[in-house]
């Protein structure tokens, strides 16, 4: 029980990190178009 | 305000040059600077000055602009530098222009810190016309900040910066993580703590289980109170006890000792038996019909179960094995299914206890106004088949031969010679160390010719102290009767008149004076009936 709660930790670990990658990509292409705009 | 307004006001007095901003007294001292030349020279440096000044509002204009969509509350923070950490676009009016080199600059004093901080980033110095985009993060204060730069084509290596909080994009998420991150360890901890529970008791059942098992190896079926809070366990616990049950249920019906021998050599019971040498002991309870008639059913069966039950608990203490109950007679053997060394002298000496335990039995309250039964044993050694028969399916272990037969036989010869405890010669042989007999006929039980010797057990033998006088005479009585003498016999055994054996031989050496015996004399007295 123990290996399955940490194996689920990891797992919603893993899917965080994912959002948080991607999210950040998301920004860091927002704010690109955003200098894009003032340049 | 356009420069050539600026211009003009400050021409005309318009302006009050003490109270101006930075950006309006950079553009002052650079009309100052250049009021000596000529207006008719002012397409060379004034053009320059007046596109400096266009262009620092335009520029101050441009990175006013609004990522999020929001008036306000946006955190992006755009702004111009170049690539040596010099800003070119100020922050409103307390801004002042500084000459740096060829170049007009932005003094950092005034600019918010995290640009302060993102401009005097390594990283920038990378943003070249090569590499035109540059993200990067840096750690300011308690935050982390993001920060992206990219180069101007046609400028002065201008590059465009924004740095924004990361939590701005990553709060909600950072705020789930954290949320997650808390209920994951509540939910780890909680899990701890419910299976270290959980094992703490199926540890505790597993222990319960095994306790129960080694008590039931030992043949312990005492009945236990326990309980688990795990099903199965509770239903293994449930089914020990309803085993435990059933096997005080099957030692009231066939012999403990038969039962945990077949259980230790983990056997089944089949059909058929062995020959071993035995002793065999047979009760009876003398008038016990015309006891029964006097009782009502309930009355009967508890006097019956009282008395029963002091003579099973010294038969089984004398390592006896009860073969079966008949009405009021106990059929009981020795020596099987376990080995038991000495089983004739146990045998002789579960008679003596249960004929001093049932005396106490009925001295006793408990027995109350209960008719006193009067209990026949018989005894003998012999060499009989014990095992299981009956049908295949509905066995009984029990010992069958003539020896048993002949054990059950002078059981009933108590009723003749009245007395209660008669044994065989095989019997007073092997325990006459121990015991006290007394000869008292040579007879042919029922369905025998060969006359065997019985005695009549008396009591313990104690050390040191002789025989009765009583004894002796009956025994020098009885040999006379044996040799003929019926004379010599009759004068002794008439001289106890208070011993029944003593009166049962003077009758019948009366009897064989008057009709002597036919035939040669054989001293056997041959039993028609049992």
């Amino acid at each position: 029980m123990l290996a399955l709660m940490l194996g689920l930790s990891l797992l919603f670990y893993q899917v965080l990190k994912g959002w948080e990658q991607t999210i950040l990509q998301s920004s860091e292409r927002y704010r690109d178009l955003a200098s894009r705009e003032v340049a | 305000m356009a420069v050539t307004q600026f211009e003009q006001q400050v021409k005309y007095g318009l302006i009050d040059t003490e109270k101006t901003d930075s950006v309006e007294q950079g553009l002052l001292s650079l009309l100052l600077a250049n009021e000596n030349i000529s207006d008719e020279d002012s397409s060379a440096h004034f053009a320059g000055v007046l596109r400096v000044g266009f262009l620092k509002a335009k520029i101050d204009d441009a990175v006013r602009l609004r990522i999020t969509g929001q008036a306000e509350g946006d955190p992006h923070l755009i702004f111009l530098c170049d690539n040596q950490g010099r800003l070119i676009t100020g922050w409103g009016n307390r801004d002042h222009v500084t000459v740096s080199g060829d170049d007009l600059r932005i003094a950092p004093g005034d600019v918010p810190p995290v640009v302060a901080r993102a401009i005097q980033d390594p990283a920038l110095k990378n943003v070249d016309a090569n590499r035109t985009e540059l993200a990067t993060s840096f750690r300011f204060g308690n935050d982390i900040y993001l920060c992206t730069f990219r180069y101007l084509p046609a400028t002065q290596d201008w590059i465009v910066g924004i740095v924004v909080p990361r939590n701005f994009y990553l709060g909600t998420l950072l705020q789930i993580r954290r949320q997650v991150l808390w209920a994951s360890l509540a939910l780890i901890i909680a899990t701890i703590l419910a299976g270290g529970l959980i094992i703490r008791s199926a540890v505790r059942s597993h222990s319960l289980i095994l306790r129960g098992m080694a008590r039931m190896n030992g043949f312990e079926f005492v009945p236990a109170q326990n309980s688990s809070y795990l099903r199965d366990i509770e239903e293994v616990l449930i089914g020990l006890e309803k085993a435990k049950t059933a096997m005080r249920a099957m030692s009231k019906y066939v012999p403990i000792n038969l039962v945990r021998q077949l259980y230790q050599k983990g056997e089944e019971p089949v059909l058929g038996g062995k020959t071993s040498e035995l002793s065999a002991l047979f009760t009876d309870i003398k008038d016990f019909t015309a006891f029964s008639e006097t009782l009502t059913p309930d009355e009967l069966a508890e006097d019956l179960g009282r008395y029963l039950q002091v003579m099973a608990e010294i038969i089984q203490s004398e390592k006896g094995t009860i073969d079966k109950y008949i009405g009021d007679s106990v059929m009981t053997f020795w020596n099987a299914p376990e080995a038991v060394t000495g089983h004739e002298i146990l045998a002789c000496r579960a008679a003596l206890r249960c004929r001093e335990a049932l005396q106490e039995l009925y001295d006793s309250s408990d027995w109350g106004h209960a008719p006193r039964f009067e209990t026949r044993f018989g005894l003998h050694r012999c060499v009989a088949s014990v095992g299981h028969f009956g049908a295949p399916d509905r066995l009984n272990y029990t010992a069958i031969g003539d020896g048993i037969n002949l054990a059950s036989r002078l059981e009933g010869l108590n009723k003749y010679y009245g007395t209660h405890i008669i044994a065989s010669e095989s019997i007073q042989t092997a325990a006459k160390g121990v015991f006290e007999f007394r000869i008292l006929d040579r007879v042919a039980v029922k369905g025998k010719t060969e006359g065997i010797l019985i005695y009549e057990l008396l009591g313990e033998r104690i050390e040191g102290k002789s025989r009765p006088e009583w004894v002796d005479r009956y025994e020098q009585a009885f040999t006379s009767y044996q040799t003929g003498d019926f004379a010599t016999a009759l004068e002794l055994f008439e001289d106890q008149v208070e011993d029944s054996p003593s009166i049962v031989l003077a009758s019948r050496c009366r009897e064989w004076i008057s009709h002597p015996p036919p035939g040669m004399w054989n001293g056997i007295r041959v039993f028609e009936s049992k």
